[in-house]
């Protein structure tokens, strides 16, 4: 039986119907139309579908829509504002961390997380933080090297 | 093995008390599951390997998300606390170091935000990390039922892999790990070192309490994971260092009767004779590094 619950995305309320089965995943993508959070494995080890849930990453496709009522979910829609690119989405593409870019908004938002925390990360922390998160292209150093700009740009800010 | 991306059909029930909790798994014995963390859970499920026709979300109890510590209670930690919590908690990073030190190689970062260690205990993983640093502090687990509560050594927990010693409607509720004396060690080593992902295939945890006068051992817990059906304490070698003061031949001797005492098995992970040398190596390691920190305390 489908429930009616909120969920505050990206900083809006948003209200979904949802089984008890449905995934946080599932709404994003199929009841909201946010696709930018990706489905990789389907059982939490590649990250692709990393969001913050009350500002920690999670995997998406291993949490119940039904558990994340009342709390606060951001996906990689909510990241820019005002059309204005978030500073790890302008790291990521002027360091060439993209490439297929299936991996990519989950690799930010683990690195958002870590940088929300730690603004002064050094390279194994970065590492660290984004090792839930795999990238078949890249080789990870483009991307630790984005992370570690975003950093250093954001403090001189 | 083939799985669904979507999980089967189930109702979800939310309990309002703990005692609620209990009697609706009791009232719905082989049909309802509890889920915490859902980070082996769901899998099973997507994997259709459990199909169970309810779901006990517990994450509306406050009481089993809590960590408390004092002088003489110690430290109590709900079921539902997240391995990533009891990373970050100052008490425990002071005070019961090697227990953030095994949360922080469960998983990934993602994993450990999600999955608790009530579930990690429950889930009765031979390699579950949490466990050994914990049975090493003898902790206790209090469970509850729905008609009376009790209160286990952790070690009783575990049956078989995958197996605790829970009956139908009762519920983990907390972990109490008590204060260790003055002059203790306490440490886990395991393999693969690389955190992210890699399960343990050799898990050691040891606690030493000194004699401050005399340096021998006033007591000494040493418990092996990964490498029996169970976590399993290592009786032999504990009562090898007990009550004598611990030079490089003796800590060989006991390292050489942990290996002794592990019942590994050969997987994916490791074989079985890299395994049991590999507990005679890290069990030296692990009560070096105890007692290095036992004396410097």
């Amino acid at each position: 039986m489908k429930k009616l619950i909120q969920l505050k995305i990206n900083g809006e309320t948003a209200e979904v119907a949802v089984e008890p089965r449905t995934t946080l995943l599932h709404v994003l993508r199929e009841d909201l139309g946010l696709t930018g959070t990706k489905e990789g494995c389907g059982i939490g080890d590649c990250g692709a579908c990393t969001v913050l849930l009350d500002g920690k990453p999670v995997a998406s496709c291993l949490t119940l829509a039904v558990e994340v009522r009342d709390r606060e979910v951001l996906t990689i829609e909510g990241l820019s504002k005002d059309g204005e690119l978030h500073p790890l989405q302008r790291a990521f593409i002027d360091h060439f961390a993209v490439q297929c870019g299936f991996c990519t908004p989950g690799m930010i938002l683990s690195a958002k997380a870590l940088l929300d925390r730690n603004p002064h990360p050094v390279e194994e922390e970065v590492r660290q933080a984004l090792s839930g998160n795999l990238c078949r292209c890249t080789g990870y150093v483009k991307i630790v090297e984005a992370v570690l700009a975003a950093a250093e740009y954001m403090q001189s800010q | 093995m083939i799985y669904l991306k979507s999980l089967p059909t189930f109702e979800y029930f939310s309990p309002q008390s703990l005692k609620e909790a209990c009697s609706f798994l009791k009232a719905h014995e082989n049909g309802a599951k509890i889920v915490a963390g859902g980070t082996d859970l769901l899998i099973d499920m997507k994997y259709r390997k459990v199909t169970p026709r309810y779901l006990v979300g517990l994450r509306t109890l406050p009481e089993l998300s809590r960590v408390t510590f004092g002088d003489q209670e110690g430290l109590r930690i709900g079921a539902m606390v997240t391995h990533q919590e009891i990373m970050d908690g100052p008490i425990i990073n002071e005070k019961f170091k090697s227990i953030a030190l095994a949360c922080s190689q469960v998983g990934t970062p993602q994993i450990r935000n999600m999955g608790t260690v009530g579930g990690n205990v429950c889930n009765a993983a031979p390699s579950a990390d949490s466990v050994p640093p914990l049975m090493a502090y003898s902790a206790t687990v209090t469970i509850a039922g729905a008609e009376s509560d009790r209160v286990l050594p952790l070690e009783e927990m575990f049956i078989g892999p995958g197996e605790n010693c829970l009956k139908a409607g009762e519920i983990l509720a907390e972990i109490r790990v008590p204060v260790a004396p003055p002059h203790t060690g306490a440490v886990y080593v395991r393999l693969p070192a690389r955190t992210g992902k890699d399960i343990a295939a050799v898990g050691v945890a040891v606690l030493i309490t000194l004699d401050p006068t005399s340096g021998a051992c006033n007591d000494v817990k040493i418990v092996l994971g990964a490498v029996a059906p169970t976590p399993i304490r290592s009786r032999k070698a504990e009562a090898a260092l007990n009550g004598e003061k611990p030079g490089e031949d003796l800590i060989n001797r006991a390292a050489l009767l942990s290996a002794d005492e592990a019942k590994p098995i050969s997987d994916v992970r490791s074989s079985l004779d890299y395994r049991t040398e590999m507990v005679r190596v890290l069990t030296g390691q692990a009560l070096n590094q105890a007692l290095a920190i036992a004396r410097a305390s």
